[in-house]
C-alpha cells in the first residue's frame, strides 16, 4: 500500500495524486502496511449500476492520522471503533477485522 | 453597481410530462412576463440535459422557444449548485455589461427512470475512487450524519424534525413537489436508504424549471452579497468532516461583500440534499452555533413562525429537488419573502435573506445574500 504525501505542506491521503489540492506542489508516494479504526460506516441500499445491494462503506482512521474511504464485509464482523486491516486491491480498499487470520 | 432582483417564474416541481426545454420556456414566460422587460442576455443551467436525455446546446433551444433569437447566452454547470453558481455569474455579467436586464434559467427532468439508474448519474459527482467503492451521495451523506450525530450527541429525531418541519412548509408552497405533512410514523415506516437516512431523509428526485430576471433598474430586492468555494473532491482528503469547508468560504466571501455579519440575517434557505445537511448548513452560516442546529430545529426556532425561519419554501426536501434547479429556487424564495409576495409562507419584517447551495458532495458551493433595497 502507497501513501501519498505533499512535499510542501501537511497534506496526506490514500488516494492517489498528482499534485497537493491544498497548494499544488508535487506528492511523492510512500509504501506502508495500515490497521486503522473504523470511525464511521453505513450500508448503502439503493446502489449504482454494477452493484449488488447492500454495498457497506466504511471511513477508517490510521495510526498516523489518515482518513480511508473502504468497503466492508456484509455481515457484522465489522463494526464502528473496530481495528481493522486495510488492503487494496483493484483500487479498492477493503477492511477486515485485525482478530481475524488470513 | 447594484443588482436588483426584477421578476421569477417556474415549471411547478414534481412529475412533469414536458421535456426540458419545454419546461425552461415555461418558466422564462412567467418571469419575462412579471419582470415586463425584454432580457439582454441568458444564463442557463441543467445538469441531466445531456447525458439523460441527449440534450446539448441547451442555450439556442431555449432561446427559440421562448423568441429570444440573436441574444448573448451560456449554459454553466457545478452539479447541484448549479443555479446558484448562475445567478452569481450573471449578476457578475450584468455588472460588467451596458445591458440593463437579463435572464437566468435552471431546468432539470429526472422522473420516469429507475433508482439505480438515477443514482449513477448523480454519483457522477463524487471522485473515482468513492464511485469505485459503490459510494453514492446518499451513502456519503449517511457517514456524515452518522459523524455529526456522535460529535454533538445529536438524536436521530433533529433528522426527522428538519423533515416534518419543511414537508409543513412545502404545504404552503404552490410549487411544491409534495404538499403533505409528514408524521415521525412515517418516517419510521419508510424504506432505510443508506442508514442512519431513510427516505423522509432524502431530496426526492424532481423535474422543474425557475427562472429569474435580473436588473440595474431599482426594484424592492438587491443583491448584498455572493460567494462560492470549492472543496476537495475525496471526502476523505478533508481536514475535518465537521462541517463543509466550501460553505463557510462562500459564505465568508458572501457576508464579507454585503459587509454584515450572520446576526443580520432574518431567513435562510439551506441546501437540505439531506436533512442532516440543513443542520451542518446553519452552523457553516454561522445562524446556528457549531454542534447546536439540531437543539434549534427541535425548539422549533427555525418554523416559519420562528426566530430565524429556515427553508419556508418546504426546501429540497418537500419543494422538490431538480438537482440544477434547487439553487436558483432557493434565490426566487428569498426574493419572493422579501418583496412580500410569498402569500401563505409570507414572514414579516425582513430585512437581509441568505440562500445557501451545494455542489456534489459540498466541493463546489455557493451563498447569495439578498437584502430589502432602501
Ligand atoms: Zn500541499
Amino acid at each position: 500500500m502507497i501513501q501519498f504525501y505533499c512535499t510542501k505542506c501537511d497534506f496526506k491521503s490514500i488516494v492517489e495524486h498528482f499534485h497537493c489540492p491544498y497548494c499544488g506542489s508535487p506528492i511523492i508516494g510512500k509504501e506502508v502496511d495500515y490497521t486503522g479504526r473504523i470511525s464511521n460506516i453505513t450500508t448503502i441500499y439503493t446502489v449504482p449500476e454494477g452493484f449488488k445491494a447492500p454495498v457497506r462503506i466504511a471511513i477508517a482512521v490510521t495510526s498516523n492520522n489518515l482518513r480511508v474511504l473502504g468497503n466492508v464485509p456484509d455481515d457484522d464482523s465489522v463494526k464502528e471503533n473496530d481495528e481493522v486491516y486495510i488492503t487494496k486491491k483493484e483500487g479498492r480498499f477493503y477492511f477486515t477485522p485485525v482478530h481475524t487470520k488470513y | 453597481m447594484s443588482i436588483y432582483i426584477r421578476g421569477s417564474g417556474a415549471h411547478p416541481f414534481g412529475k412533469s410530462k414536458k421535456d426540458v426545454i419545454t419546461m425552461a420556456a415555461e418558466a422564462a414566460t412567467y418571469a419575462i412576463e412579471n419582470g415586463n422587460r425584454k432580457p439582454e442576455f441568458l444564463f442557463v443551467g441543467s445538469m441531466l440535459d445531456n447525458n439523460l436525455h441527449g440534450v446539448a446546446n441547451i442555450v439556442p433551444k431555449i432561446a427559440d422557444a421562448i423568441g429570444l433569437n440573436g441574444i448573448y447566452g451560456m449554459k454553466i454547470d457545478t452539479a447541484s449548485s448549479t443555479g446558484a453558481a448562475l445567478f452569481q455569474i450573471a449578476a457578475q455579467y450584468l455588472a460588467a455589461s451596458n445591458c440593463t436586464t437579463g435572464l437566468v434559467i435552471a431546468s432539470e427532468r429526472m422522473t420516469g427512470y429507475d433508482g439505480s439508474k438515477i443514482t449513477s448519474m448523480l454519483a457522477q459527482v463524487l471522485s473515482y475512487d468513492e464511485q469505485l467503492h459503490g459510494a453514492t451521495m446518499p451513502g456519503l451523506a449517511a457517514l456524515i450524519a452518522k459523524d455529526y450525530m456522535k460529535r454533538y450527541n445529536a438524536p436521530y429525531d433533529a433528522f426527522s424534525a428538519v423533515a416534518i418541519k419543511n414537508h409543513r412548509n412545502g404545504l404552503l408552497n404552490p410549487i411544491a413537489h409534495f404538499k403533505k405533512e409528514i408524521t415521525m410514523k412515517d418516517i419510521m415506516e419508510s424504506r432505510v436508504v443508506a442508514d442512519p437516512l431513510r427516505v423522509y431523509d432524502c431530496a426526492p428526485v424532481s423535474d422543474g424549471a425557475v427562472a429569474v430576471m435580473i436588473s440595474k433598474e431599482k426594484t424592492d430586492v438587491e443583491l448584498a452579497g455572493f460567494g462560492g468555494a470549492t472543496d476537495t473532491v475525496n471526502l476523505v482528503d478533508r481536514d475535518n468532516l465537521d462541517g463543509f469547508r466550501a460553505t463557510q468560504i462562500a459564505a465568508k466571501r458572501a457576508y464579507d461583500m454585503a459587509k454584515i455579519n450572520s446576526h443580520k440575517i432574518s431567513i435562510a434557505e439551506i441546501h437540505d440534499a439531506f436533512t442532516p445537511f440543513e443542520l451542518i448548513g446553519m452552523e457553516d452560516l454561522n445562524i446556528a452555533e457549531r454542534g447546536n442546529a439540531w437543539k434549534m430545529v427541535l425548539k422549533d426556532e427555525t418554523a416559519l413562525n420562528g426566530r430565524i425561519p429556515v427553508n419556508g419554501s418546504g426546501g429540497l426536501k418537500a419543494r422538490g429537488h431538480p438537482v440544477s434547479v434547487s439553487g436558483l429556487a432557493q434565490i426566487m424564495e428569498i426574493s419572493l419573502q422579501l418583496s412580500g409576495m410569498a402569500e401563505k409562507r409570507q414572514v414579516d419584517n425582513l430585512s437581509y435573506g441568505i440562500a445557501q447551495s451545494t455542489g456534489g458532495l459540498a466541493s463546489n458551493n455557493f451563498v447569495t445574500i439578498l437584502r430589502r433595497s432602501d
